[in-house]
């Protein structure tokens, strides 16, 4: 009876895994393809609780439930369309089949095989529905550079062959570029697939020694003892480097030690800038409410009184206009 | 154990954590409305939750329904499944694993992670905004209240919560541990989202952020899961350095409760003094206060338990 329940539990927990992971791939929400690994990670540790390793379990959702949310936040910050939001519509009014951000048909024009050159937008516009139908058609011919796609759907590309006024190559690789689609996806499905089947044959076909014994109890005291005794100089040494790295970080993400940000490299002169104007070195003082007051010296404005301050120099980009 | 065992004790440990949050929420609004409303105060938390019932729930337009109306339950899930590890008396706790200390902090990583899934999913302004100050609150708590914690499993030479809780059978770790206490109640706050760390919500500020679309018995469950939280955490304390369920005459689980619940009085009666804290300011507080603070602890802990009180094993 428990044997079927434990059989029962691993089987969901290994679908959850391998269905997260696929959902990491086909999503096109960067947020939601970090929560799928991490969902995957997670049905994993499920396993190893299964397995009586809990320890093992608890460090992998530890670490990796962590290192994804980082991941998740450096992606949302950095990526235009976090949450796919765009992608999604734009493939939907674009009418391309196929999972989330990847499309496992290339969208195909009719022009093709004639031109590199982008097409004039009203060739698109106004081409009658059946005459493109036709030319499409005629131009379907091999030896074109798809790499082994799948050109079934030309029903699709037309939709956007209207909207963009582009050719099939550009289109595809503005797709491409976007990450919507790519000629490499079918073959790197076949990769995978093969690598999969190996990894599970190698598995099935080695004679694993098994212990035979049972998991001890109490797996964080064994590992202490271990990590503390017979490990104990890779175990300090990995937390000196690891301490290492930490002060190594903090070094380099310092300001003095970093190179000058961007509102230093404006206020600071440039050599350039000190050879094409000799006086910028020499600070000018200016007031703040009155820029026509200026001196070599500080003071006071005679206008309004105020403390004057010291004048900015003048950026590399209005001189090259005045030059 | 029996699958039938083990829906008990599901059932049960829902019911007792349901029955804490509605402790909570009274022990909240007596300090807001005052002792003498006390009749209001008990009534209080059941209209709230029968008006939340009964309101509709639907997600907001091009919200992400699938993390919308999931995360209620993934934060529900992980408090259920972090109160397992809280022992109520001897032999009395759902789930005694050998490392149960890190197990519940371990899990409170996905509450963090469901709260941000809230807010994310809202494609609302507010929403995303209490998500990102959600990561901020994770990216605190996690080394200095692990930090913290682990001056009681160094002293008693375990992480089962079962066997911490016996090893202070003759002095509670508080006595000897009050910079841990102090470090643990503070960080204990940001996961909990409570008051001086509450930027996710910040009630005048994000109008509920994280919570702000959401209505009826998601809100609901999205209550009941930072209550309980808090509680957990709470109750964590109690395990780690107020010995638990010890105590003279009164059976084991009344003195856990009475514990648990004087500690989440103080806590809050406490915090309630400090005006909120910006989520830099916070940050700031945890890695450069909290951080190298919890680490004096490791060292002053593993000096007296190695020399003072005998060691462990």
């Amino acid at each position: 009876m428990s044997g079927i329940i434990e059989w029962l539990i691993f089987g969901m927990l290994a679908l959850i895994a391998v269905i997260t992971a696929a959902g990491m791939l086909v999503t096109m929400s960067m947020y939601r393809a970090g929560l799928a690994l991490m969902a995957s990670f997670v049905a994993l540790a499920g396993i190893f609780i299964l397995l009586d390793a809990d320890l093992l379990a608890m460090i992998q959702i530890m670490m990796n439930v962590g290192g994804m949310l980082i991941m998740i936040l450096v992606m949302v910050m950095l990526m235009m369309d976090p949450g796919g939001q765009m992608m999604w519509d734009m493939k939907r009014s674009m009418h391309i089949r196929g999972l989330g951000a990847f499309s496992m048909t290339m969208p195909r024009g009719h022009h093709e095989a004639t031109t590199d050159a982008p097409m004039p937008m009203d060739d698109h516009m106004h081409m009658p529905h059946g005459e493109q139908e036709a030319t499409e058609e005629g131009a379907d011919t091999p030896g074109m550079q798809h790499g082994g796609m799948d050109l079934r759907d030309g029903q699709q590309a037309k939709g956007a062959m209207k909207m963009s006024g582009m050719n099939a190559q550009q289109h595809y690789q503005m797709l491409v570029s976007m990450a919507m689609t790519t000629a490499q996806l079918p073959w790197a499905l076949v990769v995978g697939a093969a690598t999969a089947v190996a990894l599970i044959l190698l598995v099935v076909v080695t004679p694993w020694h098994l212990a035979g014994t049972a998991p001890s109890g109490d797996a964080a005291a064994i590992v202490g003892n271990l990590l503390l005794g017979r490990y104990m100089v890779g175990f300090e040494g990995a937390a000196f480097l690891i301490v290492a790295g930490i002060a190594g970080a903090v070094l380099l993400a310092r300001r003095e030690g970093s190179p000058p940000s961007y509102a230093q490299s404006l206020q600071a002169p440039t050599p350039a800038a000190q050879i094409a104007q000799p006086t910028a070195a020499k600070p000018m003082y200016t007031c703040p409410m009155h820029s026509e007051v200026q001196q070599d010296h500080p003071g006071k404005c005679p206008i309004c009184g105020m403390d004057l301050v010291p004048q900015p120099p003048q950026r590399m980009g209005d001189m090259g206009g005045e030059q | 154990m029996s699958v039938m065992t083990a829906f008990v004790r599901a059932a049960l440990t829902l019911v007792g954590l349901t029955v804490g949050v509605y402790l909570i929420e009274v022990l909240e609004g007596l300090l807001t409305l005052g002792q003498r409303n006390w009749r209001a105060v008990l009534r209080l938390p059941l209209a709230r939750a029968g008006q939340l019932l009964r309101q509709p729930d639907r997600p907001p337009a091009h919200a992400d329904t699938f993390l919308y109306q999931s995360a209620p339950f993934i934060a529900v899930i992980t408090v259920g499944l972090a109160a397992l590890v809280i022992p109520l008396g001897p032999g009395l706790i759902g789930f005694d694993s050998s490392v149960g200390l890190f197990y519940f902090i371990v899990l409170l990583s996905p509450f963090v992670i469901a709260q941000m899934n809230a807010g994310w999913s809202q494609n609302g302004v507010v929403g995303v905004l209490g998500t990102f100050r959600a990561a901020a609150h994770l990216i605190s708590y996690e080394v200095p209240l692990g930090f913290a914690a682990i001056g009681a499993p160094m002293a008693a030479a375990s992480l089962a919560t079962g066997k911490i809780v016996a090893a202070q059978a003759h002095l509670w770790y508080v006595v000897w541990q009050p910079l841990g206490v102090v470090i643990y109640l503070v960080a204990a706050l940001f996961p909990a989202f409570r008051h001086p760390f509450d930027g996710a919500y910040a009630g005048s500020e994000l109008e509920g952020g994280v919570l702000a679309a959401y209505g009826g018995a998601r809100l609901l469950l999205l209550r009941w899961a930072l209550d309980g939280i808090f509680l957990l955490l709470m109750a964590l304390g109690v395990v780690l350095f107020f010995g638990g369920w010890q105590g003279p005459l009164l059976p084991p689980p009344v003195w856990f409760a009475f514990k648990t619940l004087a500690l989440a009085a103080v806590v809050l009666a406490l915090s309630r003094r400090v005006p909120r804290l910006r989520h830099d300011q916070m940050l700031s507080l945890a890695w450069k206060i909290l951080v190298p603070a919890s680490l004096v602890n490791i060292a002053i802990v593993g000096v007296l338990a190695l020399f003072v009180f005998g060691g462990g094993a």
